[in-house]
C-alpha cells in the first residue's frame, strides 16, 4: 500500500466558545490529490492552519509523512516537506520575483544559515528557483517587483514560492481566489500539471473546479466533516447538497 | 559592466583616494572630526542592518557600543592589561551583551522589538553611573592610551578608515548573502519565512549578534580615539542619533548611514558653536527627511541619477536606476522595490552576458 503523507486523527481546534474544527480525520496516501470544500466559515483554512503548525490543536494528532508534528513547530513541519499557500496572498512585498522563489528555495538549505557568502554564488537556489517560476509560467517577470504583478501572476507567484521549497505535500488554500473565469482555466491547468508524486490537499470554494482536480473530497461545515468520498460521491450527497443551497 | 556599476566603482575608488590623502590636505582638527564620523558611520551601519534591511527598528544600540568601550576602558585601566587583552576583553564584552540582547528580543517584533532595545539600551545606561567601581560612573574612565602604533592622530585615522572599510565590505557581503535575504524576508514575511523552514527567532538572533558585532568594533575605535569613556556613550541620545543617520542618509543602503554620520557629525562640530539650539535643528532634518525625502540622501540621488543621464543623452538612463534604494525606502516599507542587490540571475542571463 502508498505510504501516508498525511494523517490526521480526530483533530480539533477551539477558539474561545467556537469550535472552528471538530474531530477531523483524514488520511491521505503520497501522490494523492484532495480536496477541501465547505461554504465560508466552515474551518478549511483554520484545519490547514493546524495542519502547517500556526495554530496547535486543543486535541488530536497529526502525522505528516509517518512523523507526529502534533506539538512541532511551523519550521520543522517545513523541513519535513510540508508546504502550503495562503488564501490572502502572503508574498514578500518588498522583494523581487525572483527573490520571493530563491527565500523559499533556501529554506530547506544548510544554506540559509550562510552570511559571509553571496547568494548569487548558490547554483542550486538559483536553478530551483528559475524552475518554480517556469513550472508556474512567470520565468519572465523575474526581476519585477511583486507590487508590480497583477494579481493573478501574484496567485501564480504564490504557488511558486511553495513549490521552490520542494515539498512533499502541498497545502493550497484557494488558489483561484478572486481569480476571473479566464484565470481560473489558467490556474487549473496549472495544478494539473503539477508533479504526479507531488501530494496535494487543495481548498476550494467553488464546488465544480475542485471536483475537477481530485479524486478525494472531504465536506467540511462548522468545523465538522460531513461527508467523505470520490467527486461523484460527493456531487450524490444529501447533506453536501444542503449545505451548497443554504449558502448559495 | 553597467554605466551605474562603474559609477559606483568609480566613487569608490575616489571615496578611498580622498580618504588616504586627506591627512596631508587638511588640519588635525578636520581629521579628528573625520575619524569620529568615520566611527559613527560603522555605528550607524550596524543599526542599518536590523533597521534598514529587516525593518527591525532598534534605538538601544548605544548599549552595545558602550559596554564594548567600557570593556576596553576597564582592561586599561583597572587590570593594567595590554592592548591585545584590551582589544580582547572589548570585543568578548560586545559580543556577549549582544547575545544576551538577541535572546531577549528575538521573538518579538515591530514596536515591542523597539521597545526591548530601548529597555536594553536603558539597563546598560543605568548600570554606567551604578557599576562605579567598573565604571568611574559619573567621572568615567580615563587614560585610555592608544598602542604607540597608532598614538598619533593621523595614524589612528588610518587604521580607523582600514577598518571602517573592510567592515563595511563585510557588511554589504552579508546584506546580499542568504542571511541578508531573509533578513529582508523577516520585514514584511515573518510567519511565510516561518512557513518555508526559517526559524525566525533564530534567525532574528544571529543578525543581531552579527550587528552587534560591528558596533562592539565601532565601541572599541571609539573609546580610543577620546582615549575616555564616560556613561554619555550609553545614552539613549547616542542610539538616537545613530538611527538618525541611517535614515538621513538613506536606511537599507549602507552606504547611506556613513554619508548621514559625515553629515551629522560635521553639522554638530562646526555648527554647534553657533547655533544655539542644535537639537532643534537636528529634530526638525529628521522630521523633513520622514516627510519628504523617505529614502534619505541616497534616495534622492538614485532618483537624480536617471535624470541627470537622460540630460547627456545616455540611452541607460532608464534601465539601471537601482543606485541605491528606491525613494521610500526608509522604515515604512518599499525598499529595494526595484533593486536586485542579491542579484540572483539565471543560466539564461549568465549566457547572454558572456
Ligand atoms: N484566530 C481566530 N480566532 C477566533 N476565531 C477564528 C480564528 N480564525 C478563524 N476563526 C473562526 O473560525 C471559523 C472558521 O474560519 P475559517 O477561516 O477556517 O473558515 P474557512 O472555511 O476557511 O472559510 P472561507 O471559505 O471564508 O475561507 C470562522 O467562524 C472564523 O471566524
Ligand atoms: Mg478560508
Amino acid at each position: 500500500m502508498t505510504p501516508t503523507a498525511l494523517h490526521l486523527d480526530a483533530v480539533t481546534v477551539r477558539f474561545a466558545a467556537l469550535t472552528a474544527v471538530d474531530r477531523v480525520s483524514m488520511t491521505v496516501r503520497r501522490g494523492e490529490r484532495w480536496a477541501v470544500i465547505g461554504p465560508n466559515g466552515a474551518g478549511k483554512t483554520t484545519l490547514f492552519r493546524t495542519i502547517s503548525g500556526e495554530v496547535l490543536p486543543s486535541s488530536g494528532r497529526i502525522t505528516l509523512l509517518d512523523h507526529d508534528v502534533t506539538r512541532k513547530p511551523a519550521y520543522r513541519r517545513a523541513h519535513r516537506g510540508l508546504g502550503r499557500t495562503y488564501q490572502i496572498t502572503n508574498l514578500f512585498s518588498e522583494l523581487s520575483v525572483v527573490e520571493n522563489v530563491a527565500i523559499a528555495a533556501l529554506g530547506r538549505t544548510r544554506s540559509r544559515f550562510r552570511s559571509w557568502w553571496p547568494l548569487r554564488m548558490e547554483r542550486d537556489v538559483s536553478r530551483r528557483a528559475r524552475e518554480a517560476l517556469e513550472q508556474v509560467h512567470l520565468a519572465h517577470r523575474h526581476d519585477t517587483p511583486v507590487a508590480e504583478l497583477s494579481h493573478g501572476e501574484q496567485r501564480h507567484l504564490e504557488i511558486a514560492v511553495a513549490l521552490a521549497a520542494d515539498p512533499a505535500v502541498l497545502l493550497l488554500d484557494e488558489p483561484a481566489a478572486g481569480l476571473s473565469s479566464s484565470e481560473r482555466m489558467l490556474m487549473r491547468r496549472l495544478i494539473t500539471e503539477l508533479p504526479r508524486e507531488l501530494t496535494v490537499v487543495l481548498i476550494e470554494h467553488d464546488m465544480n473546479l475542485a471536483l475537477e482536480l481530485v479524486e478525494h473530497v472531504v465536506c467540511m461545515d462548522n468545523g465538522e466533516t460531513i461527508a467523505t468520498g470520490s467527486p461523484d460521491e460527493i456531487r450524490a450527497n444529501e447533506r453536501v447538497q444542503a449545505v451548497y443551497l443554504k449558502s448559495d | 559592466m553597467s554605466l551605474t556599476t562603474k559609477v559606483k566603482l568609480g566613487l569608490l575608488a575616489t571615496g578611498i583616494a580622498a580618504g588616504v590623502a586627506l591627512p596631508y590636505l587638511t588640519s588635525p582638527f578636520i581629521i579628528g572630526i573625520v575619524t569620529l564620523a568615520l566611527v559613527f558611520g560603522l555605528f550607524a551601519m550596524s543599526i542599518d542592518v536590523l533597521a534598514g534591511f529587516g525593518g527591525l527598528v532598534t534605538v538601544g544600540q548605544a548599549g552595545i557600543f558602550a559596554v564594548a568601550a567600557y570593556g576596553v576602558g576597564y582592561t586599561a585601566t583597572h587590570l593594567d592589561g595590554g592592548h591585545v587583552l584590551q582589544v580582547a576583553v572589548g570585543l568578548a564584552a560586545g559580543i556577549a551583551i549582544s547575545v544576551i540582547f538577541a535572546i531577549m528580543a528575538m521573538r518579538t517584533s515591530g514596536v515591542y522589538f523597539l521597545m526591548v532595545t530601548l529597555a536594553q539600551g536603558m539597563i546598560v545606561w543605568g548600570l554606567a553611573y551604578r557599576l562605579a567601581p567598573i565604571t568611574g560612573a559619573e567621572n568615567g574612565l580615563r587614560g585610555i592610551l592608544r598602542p604607540p602604533a597608532v598614538s598619533a592622530y593621523w595614524t589612528y585615522y588610518y587604521l580607523v578608515l582600514a577598518i571602517v572599510a573592510l567592515a563595511g565590505g563585510l557588511l554589504w557581503i552579508v546584506t546580499r548573502s542568504p542571511v541578508g535575504l531573509a533578513l529582508r524576508g523577516l520585514r514584511d514575511g515573518e510567519d511565510r519565512l516561518r512557513m518555508l523552514g526559517y526559524n525566525t527567532a533564530f534567525h532574528k538572533a544571529y543578525v543581531f549578534v552579527l550587528s552587534g558585532l560591528f558596533a562592539t568594533i565601532a565601541g572599541i575605535l571609539y573609546v580610543y580615539l577620546n582615549q575616555f569613556i564616560s556613561p554619555a556613550a550609553s545614552e539613549f541620545a547616542t542610539s538616537g542619533h545613530g538611527l538618525l543617520m541611517a535614515i538621513l542618509g538613506g536606511t537599507g543602503t549602507l552606504v547611506g548611514p556613513l554619508i548621514g554620520a559625515f553629515v551629522i557629525v560635521f553639522a554638530e562640530n562646526m555648527l554647534s558653536t553657533y547655533v544655539e539650539r542644535w537639537t532643534t535643528l537636528l529634530g526638525a532634518v529628521f522630521v523633513i527627511t520622514i516627510l519628504f525625502a523617505r529614502g534619505g540622501l541616497v534616495g534622492m540621488l538614485s532618483q537624480a541619477w536617471p535624470r541627470v543621464l537622460a540630460r547627456f543623452g545616455h540611452p541607460a538612463a532608464s534601465g539601471d536606476a537601482g543606485a541605491g534604494s528606491p525613494p521610500g525606502a526608509a522604515l515604512d516599507g518599499t525598499a529595494h522595490a526595484t533593486s536586485n542587490p542579491h542579484g540572483i540571475t539565471t543560466e539564461d542571463d549568465q549566457r547572454s552576458s558572456r
